[in-house]
């Protein structure tokens, strides 16, 4: 039976981790100094599987490499050619090089698996260590998802490699840039004219103008796409002409192309590499502390292109109900359908509320059905605010189904604020002006003036944190700008998906473009900022830029809204605000007011309570 | 028969190479001459050189795709010397952190007066990390 309750706990756990790491905030230092090219420092400690290859005579670092697994790191084949096992080391979860935190591990290796084929393609290799690493491994991109990202797609590649175009700057502290998927025939033409020739086993990111590129130190290193708040390893950094160069993108070995290769080499199909001069040696090194019943076996998972995919509900039930009731609506209710989904007919034998006065059952068509295959019925659910700003209860149906005998959907209800904003309010794009709120102290406003929504920290209490919140209807791009300013170092400003941290400013003046793609269904997106201290006289927050680009819907001419907008005549304001209406209703569909529930349950630590939730779209025969 | 010259180590010793050469302008004149075809761009600076009877021994820069067969040795006479150009034939745009490698290489002394005076065309380079 898939009973949501024993998860509850775990996923407390796992909300701990989320809602201590955005609390304590991250040391982020961004002085807008050119980094990695065109970059900025990383955020410290937020890449566990991030890892430095380093010689393991002198320590100095020499190529980056990601964490794939827990005795396994990946890295361009170019890095470890003609090395010998014992001449390098790792440093998992590296950020400082000169710093030794407690978040970094390093150990030495006990095998190299260079690709077989590496010459001009196949830059790839995998180095077994010599003891597991307690860390979490990055995802690898697998085809579909390889296949599924646009061209211009920004994605994050990282590294302590270069940062100068024209001479020598390596920096110690990790450094991050966004470069956007680049044209792949494009890339290979302009490459052709150098005689360079670029396979389908490479990938190619980076501006036209140039300006943002990884560089020498840096191969080895991944290049990374995020979706939601999952990070996913697409590249390995490899080659380019010169960095940051106009028309030649960086040059990144695909990942996508060599899950099967990965996959052997992780699990002991290859023989491992000896470079010249090294003896062949016997599987002398210690297996370390961590045995291999102690973790999963990652492989067959971070292969599979699915594994993004988030987990089901039977009979096509929402993971959870959330209401958010705002003054002026102290009642809101909320429905979903139960369908069988099943070959055989399904009896529903009673539907029932935990006890609590703030739910109510109030439309109700299923108690003591008998539903045949693709029959539907209907449940309705109010709920009423109080003055307490948070309610959890439970739904409970009992079922004659011998695999799911009971289901139980978790209740969530809560008092919000509407954030108001004024009609010429232009700070975003893609997203209702309706759909906007807030929580904690009454400091997120919208500023007409500067098309941002900006926060100032004045009108936050020390140990209070002030959110600002909306949904989203995935799959979409999500881009936008963040800024701190004029703050204390204590105090951050994060941004979050679903309830998990993505990215976060703390610093005296910080500023961060950021880009992601939401996958399908429903997502809050949430910018929080915490104030652990006194500010600064004038600190600031602010979120500009915010665009959402829904895919498959460019403008008001996809087919959900029909074609009445001609693109000769443009539309009337009439039509724009009946499109406006149809988009809103698209984006924010049913309970879209509910986004703001998170930001509670995230202040009240019950943010991972909250599983993604996917908009899953039934075709019921018959609703009685 | 064995020159050297090291670099490493913020050493420089460059003394021998050039010593028999007694004419340095006139001899320098002739190698733009002979070595016209070579293209300057290619010819790498070393991070140090060491000349046997056979072959040639220099440290080159490494961004992780430079090896042996990525370079050729030009052995050219010009009067009373003999001028050795070492030209990268394909550019390393590996981003691997630089480090130093030794590269060697056969020379092909055919054709050419022996003991005479080689005079390398290279520029010469300190290592400074």
């Amino acid at each position: 039976m898939k009973n949501t309750r024993p998860n509850k706990r775990m996923k407390r756990s796992a909300l701990a981790t989320a809602i201590s790491m955005f609390i304590a905030g991250t040391a982020y230092s961004s002085d807008y100094s050119t980094r990695i090219i065109g970059g900025a420092n990383a955020p410290a400690d937020t890449y566990p599987w991030m890892v430095s290859v380093k010689s393991s005579d002198d320590g100095e670092h020499f190529c980056g490499a990601s964490l794939i697994a827990p005795s396994y790191v990946m890295t361009a084949a170019h890095c470890v050619e003609d090395v010998r096992a014992e001449d390098i080391k790792v440093t998992v979860s590296e950020f400082d090089l000169e710093a030794e935190s407690n978040q970094e591990k390093t150990v030495a290796i006990k095998h190299v698996y260079l690709h077989e084929s590496y010459g001009d393609d196949n830059d790839i290799a995998v180095l077994e260590l010599a003891s597991a690493i307690n860390k979490t491994p990055v995802k690898l991109a697998g085809v579909v998802l390889n296949d599924s990202i646009n061209i211009g797609s920004n994605m994050t590649v990282m590294g302590w490699g270069n940062q100068s175009q024209d001479g020598e700057n390596f920096p110690n502290l990790l450094q991050e840039v966004q470069v956007p998927l680049a044209d792949f025939q494009q890339c290979k033409t302009n490459y052709a004219g150098i005689d360079v020739d670029i396979t389908d086993n490479m990938l190619c990111a980076g501006l036209v103008e140039g300006g943002k590129d990884s560089c020498q130190g840096d191969s080895g290193g991944p290049l990374l796409f995020q979706k939601d708040s999952d990070w996913y390893q697409t590249g390995i950094v490899s080659h380019g002409e010169g960095c940051a160069q106009e028309n030649f993108f960086g040059v990144y070995t695909k990942v996508s192309s060599y899950t099967t290769w990965i996959s052997r080499a992780t699990s002991g199909e290859l023989e491992p590499y000896v470079a010249d001069g090294e003896q062949s040696y016997d599987d002398d090194y210690s297996d370390g502390d961590y045995g291999d019943d102690e973790y999963d076996e990652h492989t067959d998972n971070e292969f599979d292109g699915d594994d993004y995919q988030d987990e089901d509900m039977p009979f096509g039930l929402p993971l959870y109900l959330e209401f958010i009731a705002t003054e002026d609506e102290a009642v809101v209710e909320e429905s979903f359908e139960f369908l069988n989904e099943t070959d055989s007919a399904i009896a529903i034998q009673g539907i029932s509320l935990e006890n609590d006065q703030h739910f109510a059952l109030t439309g109700n068509t299923c108690d003591a059905r008998t539903l045949d295959p693709e029959q539907a019925c209907e449940v309705q659910i109010a709920y009423t605010a109080g003055d307490e700003e948070f309610h959890e209860s439970a739904l409970s149906i009992s079922l004659n189904d011998e695999e799911e005998p009971l289901v139980e959907i978790p209740l969530f209800g809560a008092l919000f604020d509407e954030l108001e904003l004024d009609d010429d309010f232009d700070g975003m794009d893609g997203i209702d002006d309706e759909e906007w709120f807030f929580d904690g102290d009454d400091a997120w406003e919208g500023n007409s003036e500067e098309g941002a929504f900006t926060l100032s920290a004045d009108a936050v209490s020390v140990n209070q944190d002030a959110v600002l919140m909306t949904e989203l209807e995935g799959p979409g791009t999500l881009e936008f700008e963040m800024t701190l300013e004029g703050d204390v170092s204590g105090n951050s400003l994060s941004f979050m998906v679903d309830g998990e941290v993505v990215t976060t400013l703390s610093s005296e003046r910080a500023a961060k473009e950021h880009s992601m793609e939401l996958s399908e269904g429903e997502h809050q997106v949430a910018w929080v900022y915490h104030k652990a201290e006194q500010s600064g006289a004038g600190a600031q927050a602010s979120v500009n830029d915010i665009e959402f680009e829904q895919e498959g819907q460019d403008g008001f001419d996809d087919d959900d809204f029909g074609n009445e907008f001609s693109d000769e005549d443009g539309p009337s304001d009439e039509e724009v605000g009946q499109a406006v209406d149809t988009l809103a209703e698209a984006v924010g569909g049913a309970g879209s007011s509910d986004s703001l529930l998170i930001a509670i349950m995230m202040l009240f630590g019950l943010g991972s309570l909250l599983p993604k939730v996917r908009t899953q779209r039934t075709s019921k025969e018959d609703i009685s | 028969m064995s020159y050297q010259i090291s670099v490493t180590n913020y050493l420089f010793s460059a003394v021998i190479l050039l010593a028999s050469s007694t004419n340095f302008a006139s001899e320098r004149q002739a190698a733009e001459t002979s070595l016209d075809t070579v293209d300057k761009v290619n010819l790498v600076a070393l991070f140090g050189i060491e000349l046997h009877a056979s072959h040639v021994l220099f440290k080159v820069m490494s961004n992780g795709c430079t090896s042996d067969k990525h370079f050729e040795t030009l052995l050219v006479s010009s009067g009373r010397s003999l001028e050795l150009g070492i030209e990268r034939t394909k550019r390393d745009r590996c981003r691997r952190k630089p480090k130093l490698i030794q590269i060697t290489k056969e020379l092909d002394y055919s054709g050419l007066a022996p003991n005479l005076p080689i005079m390398l065309v290279n520029p010469l380079q300190i290592h400074t990390r």
